[in-house]
């Protein structure tokens, strides 16, 4: 088996330590013997989606935003049939943002998104920072993410998609609604970063095993070792002041 | 002297010896009794110094650059106050400045340096006449305090645009250069580094996944480099808008090593220049000398009392700070982000003497709450070394731990637990004398274990150091 896992924009988009998620995504699969072809893309590349199992993209600076966004409008329609075909994708923080209808800048300038799921996002001065513990129905036991956040935009979700968890401790999607993140389809978009993925191995999981549904279906994933993963998915629930 | 200023520094004082009587640094709460009393303190008492009042920012090597300026400017004969314990917000440099006012309210010294924290630079130069200010470089480093780095780069901005004194800014850092149009200062120094080239190194240099900067702050074109020294540090230029790398007024060409240190030639502009020997190791340290070297130069300093400083500089506190506990040799060094924590872990592997790495991960406030940037360290540089011992501790030892795991490190026999100190006195028993224990800590894990090795009377007070 193999999967093909493209990594969008590493040289722009890699703000919080994304690059964590895409390790953990590599090695979870070479651990299951699992073969995997890794492709960044960045700005003026040529890219097929279609040929992509999993993507994953991360938050960037404003500036560096900017150039993602104006890069990524000509692989929008190219982007929105994956989609549709049942693609994996993760968009953390500004990808995340970008995958909305548009964003509204501080100054009151609308940057339109890629319509992809259904929100849209509003920046606001102060940001809403720290560390985050929600509980998604996504996921198995014991269905909770941990991560940080740290964000100025106010994400606020269509009827067109799903909360990916609600809000056990931190902030989420707005600050308001007490929702985190969305989903559509097999696109998953949160705040979440920390790295997310590596102390989430039940995630990170999840998106590995729709990625080979898509080809290999009835496909099991072999369980690994993961107490060091657990013990530090409980360690930032108490620094969080969740018991986990 | 006003009566405020008085009662600014005798409360000061009453507090640095309070905290001192319980066994406690008094890094800054002096500073903000202080400030509480007399807002005005940091002007009026640094306007006593006789000679220059400097500072220096950036995101690494404040410290070590702030203390190798000082190294020169005593080479001199000067005698200079700075706040040497790496508190850098003003309450840091006010406590800094309290302990040395006389009984007469008056601070009797020649010069002033000042290490700043970026996002205090505007009320640093709201509260003081800085004569000379140092920038170092901008990499990522606490993004949850203060946003991203462009908002630290507009910190500095604004502070850098009401300030009227020379500036010495880092030209190989585009964002650091960029700095130039905004500064109203009478000069800028730009300083650089030519480092020993290995043959064969191409152009545009493929640039590490660390990497903060590889486009232009002016026009957002990709940047070309002819040469990179690390990180986004190098000879750049755009070729959409043609901006490049300044003319460089301070140049240090890196020489074939004699030692541990760097060896370097530093140019200055008149053409005249300096043969040095550092003592401390690592390319980092070059810019930091170099760094020192332009703002000494511009305060005043002579080239030969710049070249006797910075030899004779042999690390400031918790830089690779070399402490012998018991026969055996303990390295404290700050690893607050990622392009530092790569230079500090390069230097650890290609030491045959390093027997133990303890990495200590706390997520206070000072540290930055958010430990994602260990994500984009290089831990797997580690492989290269499977004889070296490693644990994790602090508050986010279990995150240290996965990533550890996942960049290739044994998994098996690694130590994770939250207490620092033990943990570093397991490692210090678990290695032969003659060996070396590196602790790679954030800032206040480093502090912790400072004043825990104090308390055992195994370090000098922080303070004096």
């Amino acid at each position: 088996m193999k999967l093909v896992l493209g990594h969008l924009y590493p040289d722009l988009m890699n703000l919080y330590g994304d690059r964590g998620n895409f390790i953990a995504l590599q090695k979870r699969c070479e651990w299951r013997g699992i073969d995997v072809d890794l492709r960044r893309v960045t700005v003026g590349d040529d890219v097929n989606f279609a040929d992509f199992d999993i993507v994953f993209v991360g938050g960037g600076q404003d500036r560096e935003q900017e150039i993602v966004w104006s890069d990524l409008g000509r692989h929008r329609d190219d982007l929105a049939r994956a989609v549709e075909d049942d693609v994996v994708v993760l968009a953390v923080c500004g990808g995340y943002q970008l995958l909305g209808h548009y964003y509204l800048t501080p100054g009151g300038r609308k940057i339109a998104g890629l319509g992809i799921l259904d929100l849209h996002t509003e920046s606001h001065s102060s940001r809403l920072v720290g560390n985050v513990v929600c509980r998604s129905e996504y996921l198995p036991a014991p269905g909770t993410l941990v991560g940080f956040e740290n964000h100025g935009g106010r994400t606020h979700l269509g009827p067109g998609v799903a909360p990916l968890a609600r809000m056990v401790k931190g902030h989420g999607n707005n600050g308001r609604d007490g929702t985190e993140g969305a989903v559509y389809r097999n696109v998953f978009g949160t705040y979440l970063h920390g790295s997310l993925l590596p102390k989430n191995p039940h995630f990170a999981d999840v998106l590995i095993a729709r990625a080979l549904q898509r080809h290999h279906p009835g496909a099991e994933l072999e369980p690994l070792g993961d107490a060091l993963e657990w013990r530090a998915h409980r360690a930032a629930a108490a620094l969080a002041g969740v018991r986990g | 002297m006003g009566l405020r200023r008085l009662a600014g520094s005798i409360a000061g004082k009453v507090a640095i010896a309070a905290l001192r009587r319980v066994g406690r640094a008094a890094t800054t709460a002096p500073g903000r009794v202080v400030l509480g009393l007399d807002p005005d303190f940091i002007g009026s008492v640094t306007g006593d110094a006789r000679r220059v009042r400097t500072a220096v920012t950036g995101t690494n090597g404040k410290t070590t650059t702030a203390a190798l300026m000082e190294s020169c400017m005593r080479a001199s004969g000067w005698s200079v106050v700075r706040n040497s314990s790496g508190a850098n917000m003003l309450p840091g440099i006010a406590s800094a400045l309290v302990e040395r006012v006389t009984a007469a309210g008056r601070i009797d010294v020649d010069a002033v340096v000042a290490e700043v924290d970026e996002a205090t630079v505007p009320g640093l130069v709201r509260a003081m006449a800085v004569d000379v200010f140092v920038v170092t470089n901008f990499f990522r480093d606490q993004l949850d305090r203060y946003g991203e780095m462009d908002r630290t780069v507009a910190y500095v901005r604004r502070g850098l645009e009401n300030f009227g004194g020379s500036t010495c800014l880092n030209a190989d850092d585009p964002l650091v250069a960029d700095l130039a149009p905004s500064v109203k200062a009478d000069s800028t120094v730009f300083f650089g580094i030519d480092p020993l080239v290995d043959d064969d190194e191409g152009t545009d240099v493929e640039l590490a996944a660390g990497v903060d900067t590889q486009f232009c702050p002016r026009c957002g074109g990709r940047f070309v480099y002819t040469h990179r020294v690390y990180g986004h540090l190098g000879d750049y230029h755009c070729p959409d808008c043609g901006w490049s790398r300044p003319r460089r007024h301070v140049v240090g060409r890196e020489l074939p090593g004699k030692g541990t240190g760097v060896a370097l030639e530093i140019s200055f502009a008149r053409g005249e220049s300096i043969e040095v020997n550092l003592a401390i190791p690592g390319i980092y340290n070059a810019y930091n000398a170099v760094a020192a070297a332009a703002g000494a130069h511009a305060s005043g300093v002579g080239l030969d009392d710049i070249r006797v400083g910075l030899e004779g500089f042999s690390g400031a506190f918790g830089r690779m700070e070399v402490l012998d506990i018991g026969g055996r040799e303990l390295v404290l060094a700050l690893s607050k982000n990622p392009v530092g924590f790569d230079q500090i872990l390069g230097a650890v592997v290609s030491d045959d003497e390093a027997a133990a790495v303890v990495l200590g991960i706390n997520d206070g406030h000072a540290d930055g709450r958010d430990i994602s940037w260990l994500w984009d360290v290089d831990f797997e540089m580690l492989c290269k070394r499977p004889d070296i011992r490693v644990s994790c501790a602090g508050s986010r030892a279990e995150d240290m731990a996965v990533r550890l795991k996942y960049g290739g490190i044994p998994a098996e026999g690694l130590r994770v637990e939250g207490d620092l100190a033990s943990s570093v006195d397991a490692a210090l028993e678990g290695v032969v004398e003659g060996r070396r224990v590196y602790a790679l800590l954030t800032y206040t894990a480093l502090l912790q274990l400072r004043s825990g090795l104090q308390r055992r009377g195994l370090v000098r007070e922080m303070w004096r150091g």
